[in-house]
């Protein structure tokens, strides 16, 4: 076919110059990169980002001027918190600081408290090599810790006349000493016995296994509450006449218990998540059934449920704090009890106190989670994809 | 090569011996079960025929329990618990008897090599054996705390029995619902007051702390970097301070401070708030209220059998119908039109008893006790720091390949997220979302400290009164250990429906 010559009805488009040069893209690096993509994508993000910077301001400025600016730190009663020519004072930490002590260890004698601080010193001197994985000994060390620490914490704590050490009766124990006696207490005893309940619950002989999971049922079923209120009520039932049981050892077998269930199912997970290759390979090298736990099983089970071991202590840390409804002067126990002092009683004493309590119970917690997040990457050996 | 030749077989000879060993072992258990029997009889039943007088005694205590409905559920149900408790040792019987049965089919069963020549080293045997060793010393034990407790019991002058739940309380109930409660009520009536309390309180709780929960989990997976902060922070903080510190919180610092009922925090002229609680409007229904409820159902059902018409109409057409915009039109538009024609002819089917300033305090219309309001803001923020994480891990556990594909399906951002994301999050944020709504209601006890009245402070006032911290104790574990199980039970019935099938 020829090439038509015929002229288009309409011209084809030339173009002959260069269009203007596009601005560069916003940039997606830097610190400004990096607030636009995260704070102004769009208006949306925008608004989002303006209001949770001003709640932020919001709660960080009230709480700072209530803590800080406004807050009164020194005075010998509530004279020191009252409202000044009507202006609102903010905390009331004279009064943290007049009641200091008693919040530390509640009615412990005043001249023995060195005994509660060398319980202290020497706790933390074997825990912390035993928590940082570099320092070597660790079999002496917990050996140390877990043997000889509680005998020693005892004498020292209890007293022993024939060594100098007059006794302490646990009903003037209190405060964070109490606090931290129940927790460390029901931690030593809830691992172990929750181990035995793990693997009892995945035991084959069907009687064993029965009795684990009612055990471990029925402490998960009922609240912390109602087996506190048996433990310190209902024990010294179950005891013959002549047997009495001391006031502080009585919520200390019903905590124990109570988190010993939820240990176990903790464990149990750990338990579950081994693959049957290890136990059959352990049981392929003649190993008994303990030598198959003790070497194969549970170092590798326990190494996978660390954060939901950290997580039941921390939940036991906290529930320690239930011990007060039944009687006992732990930390929150004391500090709610020194409220009705009269001679303290200003507008901004309890909110003082509670923000007081808050910050001890969150150092301990938090500090517990971090620790588990450090053991978690520390252990984390690539079996995880 | 067959099978069977691979097994050694047992000699006769092998046999016999291992039928003398198991008549042995039954003869020592027998042996150890008389033994235990008479130690653990002059604990609890001082004389072996006690026991026996005691198994008659239960059986009359049943029959008079079930012919004998006096008294109220709760009483009737006492007394059978009483009865069924009285025979709890006899339940050891049945035990050893299994046990027997157990150790009699292991003679019987063909075993795949001779037993060892020591039972001591045959597996089987040696698992019954220490199943045998633990049982009896548990059960020794056990036997060892009733017989102490029923010692004590009697001591004290207060034989275990639930009768006492018939006794007129004489106490006060500050928030009662659904009930008729009075002073002169009694005891059982006053626990399932605060059972109702519990429950009340609890499933506001849920509601909350769900909502709550979601929005959090929600926020720290969230692009904006301080929405994500400000989540994280809020989980940290509530995560790591004691629920009882909390309430206290809510109830001494911000509640209590509150001005008092003549200078209350008014909203929209008909909600007053004070340091006594919160009083709103009461609504009063007339006859004529039953028009919009029924609305209401039928709007419900109609969306049921329009989703399943829906459902059905797109497997076969592929063609997608609105069904959650007619949903909601028919749930929520059908009772208001109903609503509006009732008005119109009939005049409002509802009106409002409003709260009024009288003296030193409102009278008049509803009040929410200040107790329930602190609890309620505990439970539900301290819990919700637990379920934002919940959701945060199950919206994470998704694969980013479902995310992908979705989007490269063509799916819009809000399908992607409502049919691809949330189903397969679902599945496993449900589990654990269950144990937290099961802690929640757990955790509800702990409005003994404030005094709210439910299931633990209402008993706690009647094991005060009445010394029966026994049977109190009792109940209260039942009751929520009930709750558990059932829920529980719920839970391994949900899993297994909703296991990811995978050829």
């Amino acid at each position: 076919m020829p090439a038509t010559t015929k002229k288009l009805p309409w011209q084809p488009f030339h173009r002959n110059d260069m269009l203007p040069p596009k601005p560069p893209p916003p940039a997606t690096t830097g610190v400004l990169g990096w607030l636009r993509r995260n704070l102004f994508s769009n208006w949306w993000n925008t608004l989002l980002t303006l209001l949770g910077l001003w709640f932020i301001w919001v709660v960080a400025s009230s709480l700072i001027e209530f803590a800080l600016i406004k807050a009164v730190w020194t005075g010998e009663d509530r004279n020191a918190c009252l409202p000044k020519d009507g202006v609102e004072v903010g905390a009331c930490w004279a009064y943290v600081n007049a009641k200091f002590n008693q919040f530390m260890d509640g009615f412990y004698p005043a001249d023995q408290e060195w005994r509660y601080l060398t319980v202290y010193a020497v706790g933390i001197a074997l825990l912390v090599p035993l928590l940082i994985p570099k320092v070597p000994w660790k079999g002496l060390n917990a050996l140390l810790l877990f043997g000889a620490y509680p005998v020693l914490a005892y004498l020292l704590l209890y007293g022993a006349p024939s060594l100098g050490l007059p006794i302490v009766e646990t009903t003037q124990w209190g405060g964070l000493l109490l606090t931290l006696v129940i927790a460390s207490v029901g931690i030593v005893i809830s691992l172990p016995l929750g181990i035995v309940f793990a693997l009892g619950r995945r035991s084959q002989l069907p009687v064993i296994r029965f009795l684990s999971i009612a055990f471990i049922e029925f402490w998960r079923g009922v609240p912390l509450i109602t087996v506190l209120f048996m433990s310190s009520v209902m024990l010294p039932l179950f005891l013959p006449e002549d047997v009495t049981l001391d006031k502080v050892v009585r919520p200390l077998v019903g905590v124990a218990l109570f988190a010993a269930a939820y240990m176990a199912e903790v464990v149990r997970g750990g338990l579950q998540a081994i693959p049957k290759g290890q136990y059959e390979a352990a049981q392929a090298l003649g190993l008994t059934y303990w030598q198959m736990m003790g070497l194969i099983i549970l170092p590798q089970a326990l190494k996978l449920v660390i954060p939901g071991i950290v997580n039941t202590f921390i939940g036991l840390f906290k529930d320690t704090s239930l011990v007060s409804i039944i009687g006992l002067f732990d930390l929150l126990g004391i500090v709610q009890t020194s409220l009705a002092d009269a001679k303290w009683s200003t507008p901004t004493t309890a909110p003082t106190a509670y923000l007081f309590l808050a910050l001890v119970y969150f150092f301990f917690c938090y500090g517990m989670s971090r620790y588990s997040l450090f053991m978690e990457r520390h252990l984390h050996t690539g079996h995880k994809r | 090569m067959s099978t069977t030749t691979l097994r050694m077989q047992e000699t006769s000879a092998e046999h016999a011996a291992r039928t003398r060993r198991f008549w042995l072992v039954m003869a020592l258990g027998a042996l150890s079960f008389l033994l235990f029997f008479l130690a653990a009889s002059s604990f609890y039943y001082k004389s072996p025929t006690g026991m026996f007088a005691d198994l008659a005694g239960w059986l009359a205590a049943i029959g008079a329990a079930l012919v004998n409905f006096q008294g109220g559920f709760l009483v009737w149900l006492g007394r059978l618990v009483t009865a069924v408790v009285n025979i709890a040792p006899m339940f050891s019987l049945i035990f050893f008897i299994g046990m027997g049965y157990r150790l009699w089919r292991w003679v019987q069963e063909e075993h795949p090599r001779p037993a060892s020549a020591n039972p001591l080293f045959d597996r089987h045997f040696r698992g019954i054996f220490s199943e045998l060793v633990v049982f009896t010393a548990l059960a020794a034990f056990i036997w060892w705390i009733v017989g102490n407790t029923v010692d004590n019991l009697h001591r004290l002058g207060k034989p275990p029995g639930f009768d006492f739940l018939g006794a007129t309380a004489g106490f006060g109930i500050n928030q009662v619902l659904f009930l008729e409660y009075a002073e002169t009520s009694s005891y059982g009536k006053a626990i399932l007051v605060g059972l109702i309390n519990t429950i009340v309180l609890s499933l506001a709780g849920i509601v909350l702390a769900t909502v709550l929960g979601f929005i959090i989990g929600i926020m720290r997976l969230s692009s904006n970097w301080v929405i994500a902060r400000i989540a994280e922070a809020y989980v940290e903080f509530f995560r790591n301070v004691p629920l009882l510190l909390q309430i206290f919180i809510w109830y001494n610092a911000v509640l209590k401070p509150l001005p008092g009922p003549r200078q209350s925090l008014v909203v929209a002229d008909a909600v007053f708030i004070n340091n006594r609680g919160v009083y709103s409007p009461k609504p009063i229904f007339t006859d004529a209220w039953w028009i919009v409820v029924a609305a209401f159902v039928i709007g419900i059902v109609a969306s049921w059998f329009i989703a399943r018409w829906a459902h059905r109409r797109q497997m076969q057409t592929g063609q997608p119908f609105p069904v959650l915009r007619t949903a909601l039109l028919l749930i929520f538009g059908l009772p208001l039109l109903a609503y509006g024609l009732v008005s119109l002819f009939a005049g409002p089917p509802v009106s409002f008893d409003y709260p009024e300033l009288r003296g030193f305090n409102y009278q008049g219309g509803m009040r929410i006790i200040p107790e329930f309001i602190a609890m309620l803001m505990a439970l539900s923020i301290y819990t919700a720091a637990f379920i934002a994480e919940i959701v945060r891990a199950g919206i994470q556990a998704v694969p980013h390949g479902q995310t992908e594909a979705a989007l490269a399906l063509g799916l819009t951002r809000g399908q992607k997220m409502r049919l691809v994301v949330v189903p397969q999050a679902l599945r496993v944020i449900i589990p654990p979302l269950t144990s937290q709504y099961l802690n929640l209601t757990k955790n509800s006890s702990l409005a003994v400290a404030i005094a709210y009245p439910d299931l633990v402070a209402v008993g706690g006032i009647v094991l005060n009164q009445s010394g029966r911290e026994l049977e109190i104790i009792a109940l209260w574990m039942l009751i929520y250990l009930s709750l558990s199980l059932a829920t529980s039970a719920f839970m391994n019935w949900y899993n297994a429906k909703m296991k990811l099938v995978e050829r």
